[in-house]
C-alpha cells in the first residue's frame, strides 16, 4: 500500500544487512510504507474503533483532537510524534495513502519510536483503504474483573463461533499478573507484621519509658489508696490513646500514599514480566492485512498493562483486624510497664524526696 | 484510736543493722494533734510509713480503732490508706499537671465517690483550707509553696480519714506561711476529729500540739503534754 510518509524509524545497520540476506524490500506490513533506499521499518496504519490503541489502552493525544465519531468513515487521522516530525506534519496538515487524502486531527504519544511510528484511522475508513469491509482482525475485550475472564472468554467464542476467530487470553500475562499481587501481598502482609512488631516494641519502650519518669507521681498515687489496677489500668488506656492517634495519622498518610506505593511495588514486580513482553511486541509491527496491526506491544497487554488499574484498598475485615490486632499490640505493649506500676513500693519514692 | 504496740523496724546495710524504729509504744485517742521531734535520720519518718501502712514494721503491730495491719493483705492495705490515712508530705507530692480541685478529687475517685459529689466535696476542702476560689482550677505548679501545701491538706482531708500523717508540712514553707498551716491542721483536728501527727524538727511547731514525743536513737519517748489552750499561747 502506497503512502506518501516515511517510515520515523530507520532498522539501522542489522535491519541493512538482514535485508541484503534476504532480499527484501521492506513494505512488508499491514499497510503500506514509502520506499526508502535502506531498509525501514515500516509505518503501521490501525483502523480502530474507539480512542484506543491496539492494547485497548486510551490513546495519548499530545495535540489536536481525536477522531470523533471512530465508527464512521472519515479523512482524518491521528499521527505519532515521530512519524508526524520525520515527515514535517502537524495538526491540519495533509497526506496520502493509496492517493487518499487524510487531515492530521491530533498527534498521539505511544511511549516508544516503534509505537510512535504508526498512525489510526477510524475502523471503517482503514476496512475501506485495506478492502476488506467488514472484517475485524483484532478485538480487544477488558473484562472488569479476574474472576470473570474465563466466563468471558467462553461466551465471546460461543458469540463469534470457533470457526471464525480465535479467542484467547494473556492467560501467562495474567499469572504473571496474579503472582505479581500475590508478591505484592506476601509483602505488604510481611511488612504489617514487621509494623506491628516495630510498633508493639515502640509502645513497650515508651511506656517504661513513662513508667520510669512518673515512678514519682505513681509512688505518691498509691500511698494516697489507688490500687494497682487502677495505675496498671491508667498506662493501658494511655497507650490505647497514644495508638489511636497514630493509628489515625497513619491511616490518613495511607490513604494518600497507598496508591503509590502499590503502584511502586506492582511496577517492581512486573518489569521484569512488561520489559519482555514489550520488547517483543516492538519487534514485530504490524504484520495483519485489514488495517489491524500492532504498532509495539503484544494485543492482549503485559503483566504491567493488567495491573495498570489496579488500586489499593481495604475490606472492612482487614481494616476491623488491623485494628484488633493494632489494639492487640498496645495492650500487650503496655500490660509489661503496667506491671512495673505494681512493684513499685510508695515507700520506696517517697523516702527519695 | 491508734494504738502503736512495741513496733521495730531494721534495715540491713552491709554488715550493720539499722534499727530507726525500736520498740516503740503509744496511744493517741481520735482528734489529738500531736508531735514527734526529733534530729534528721533519728527514723521519724520511718514511723510515720509504719503508721501510714507505706511500710511494713520487722515486729510489733499498729492498730486502728482496734483493727491489726500486721499480716494485713496489701489490698487491704491500700484500702486503709485510702479511707482511713492523710497524707501530707514536706514536698506536697501533689500531681503537676493536674489543677488543685483534680489533685483534691483523686482520693475520692478511687474511693469510688461520683464525680459531681467529689467535685463539691473538693470544692468546700479547698475553701476550708482557705484557697482563694479563684485558684481552684489553677494547676499545681502556678501555685505558691503555701497555697500547694493547703492544696496537700485538703487532698489529706478528702476521704474524712481517722489519721492525718504530716511528715514536716512546714519544712518547705517560710515561717508565716508555717504558722498559718499549723494553726490550719490544729482548726481541722478540732472541726474534724481527725488524729493528726505531725512529724517535725521545728520545737516551735512542735509545742503547738496537744502530745508531744521525741524519737531519739529509734526510741520514742513522750514529753509533758499540754492542752490546747496553752499550745495556743505563745511558746
Amino acid at each position: 500500500m502506497t503512502t506518501s510518509l516515511t517510515a520515523a524509524v530507520d532498522a539501522g545497520t542489522l535491519g541493512n544487512r538482514n535485508q541484503a540476506a534476504s532480499g527484501s524490500t521492506g513494505t512488508s506490513g499491514t499497510s503500506g510504507s514509502s520506499t526508502a533506499p535502506a531498509f525501514s521499518v515500516p509505518v503501521t496504519a490501525t483502523g480502530i474503533g474507539a480512542e484506543v490503541d491496539t492494547t485497548g489502552k486510551a490513546l495519548a493525544l499530545a495535540q489536536g483532537t481525536g477522531l470523533g465519531d471512530y465508527r464512521a468513515a472519515s479523512t482524518g487521522a491521528l499521527l505519532g510524534t515521530t512519524l508526524a516530525e520525520k515527515n514535517g506534519l502537524s495538526v491540519g496538515s495533509t497526506f496520502t495513502i493509496k492517493d487518499q487524502s487524510f487531515t492530521v486531527t491530533g498527534l498521539f504519544d505511544a511511549g516508544t519510536a516503534f509505537g510512535n511510528n504508526a498512525l489510526y484511522l477510524t475502523l471503517p475508513t482503514a476496512q475501506t483503504l485495506a478492502d476488506l469491509p467488514g472484517e475485524l482482525s483484532t478485538m480487544v475485550v477488558t473484562v472488569n474483573s479476574m474472576e470473570n475472564v474465563d466466563a468471558a472468554k467462553t461466551a465471546l467464542q460461543a458469540a463469534l463461533g470457533t470457526d471464525k476467530a480465535d479467542v484467547s487470553q494473556g492467560q501467562r500475562n495474567l499469572q504473571t499478573a496474579v503472582s505479581s499481587l500475590g508478591s505484592v501481598k506476601n509483602i505488604s502482609f510481611i511488612a504489617f507484621v514487621a509494623a506491628l512488631a516495630t510498633a508493639g516494641l515502640i509502645i513497650l519502650l515508651i511506656m517504661v519509658m513513662l513508667v520510669r519518669e512518673r515512678r514519682r507521681e505513681i509512688g505518691v498515687l498509691k500511698a494516697i489508696g489507688a490500687p494497682n489496677r487502677t495505675i496498671g489500668l491508667q498506662f493501658v488506656l494511655e497507650a490505647l490513646v497514644l495508638v489511636a492517634m497514630g493509628s489515625v495519622v497513619g491511616a490518613a498518610i495511607a490513604s494518600f500514599a497507598s496508591g503509590g506505593i502499590a503502584s511502586a511495588l506492582i511496577s517492581s514486580n512486573t518489569a521484569t514480566a512488561a520489559a519482555t513482553t514489550g520488547r517483543r511486541g516492538q519487534g514485530f509491527p504490524g504484520g495483519i492485512p485489514g488495517g489491524a496491526g500492532f504498532p509495539g506491544g503484544n494485543p492482549l497487554g503485559g503483566a504491567s498493562q493488567l495491573l495498570t488499574s489496579v488500586s489499593a484498598s481495604a475490606s472492612p475485615g482487614v481494616i476491623a483486624g488491623g485494628i484488633a490486632a493494632v489494639f492487640g499490640v498496645a495492650i500487650i505493649g503496655a500490660l509489661v510497664p503496667a506491671l512495673l506500676t505494681a512493684r513499685i513500693r510508695p515507700i520506696e519514692v517517697l523516702r527519695g524526696e | 484510736m491508734i494504738e502503736v504496740k512495741n513496733l521495730v523496724r531494721t534495715f540491713k546495710s552491709g554488715d550493720r543493722t539499722i534499727t530507726p524504729v525500736n520498740d516503740v509504744s503509744f496511744e493517741l485517742e481520735q482528734g489529738t494533734l500531736a508531735s514527734i521531734v526529733g534530729k534528721s535520720g533519728s527514723g521519724k519518718s520511718t514511723l510515720l510509713s509504719l503508721l501510714g501502712a507505706l511500710d511494713k514494721p520487722t515486729s510489733g503491730d499498729v492498730l486502728v480503732n482496734g483493727v491489726s495491719l500486721a499480716g494485713m493483705p496489701d489490698g487491704k492495705l491500700t484500702e486503709y490508706r485510702r479511707r482511713d490515712i492523710g497524707f501530707v508530705f514536706q514536698q506536697f507530692n501533689l500531681i503537676p499537671n493536674l489543677s488543685a480541685l483534680d489533685n483534691v478529687m483523686l482520693p475520692m475517685e478511687f474511693a469510688g465517690i461520683r464525680k459531681a459529689a467529689r467535685q463539691e466535696q473538693a470544692r468546700q476542702l479547698l475553701e476550708q483550707v482557705q484557697l482563694d476560689p479563684d485558684k481552684h482550677v489553677r494547676r499545681i505548679n502556678r501555685l505558691s509553696g503555701g497555697e500547694q501545701q493547703r492544696v496537700a491538706i485538703a487532698r489529706a482531708l478528702a476521704n474524712a480519714p481517722k489519721l492525718i500523717l504530716a511528715d514536716e508540712p512546714t519544712g518547705n514553707l517560710d515561717e508565716q506561711t508555717g504558722e498559718h498551716i499549723i494553726e490550719l491542721l490544729s482548726s481541722l483536728s478540732r472541726d474534724h476529729n481527725t488524729t493528726i501527727l505531725v512529724v517535725t524538727h521545728d520545737r516551735s511547731l512542735a509545742n503547738k500540739t496537744d502530745r508531744r514525743f521525741r524519737l531519739q536513737q529509734g526510741r520514742l519517748t513522750e514529753e509533758a503534754a499540754r492542752s490546747r489552750a496553752a499550745a495556743g499561747s505563745p511558746a
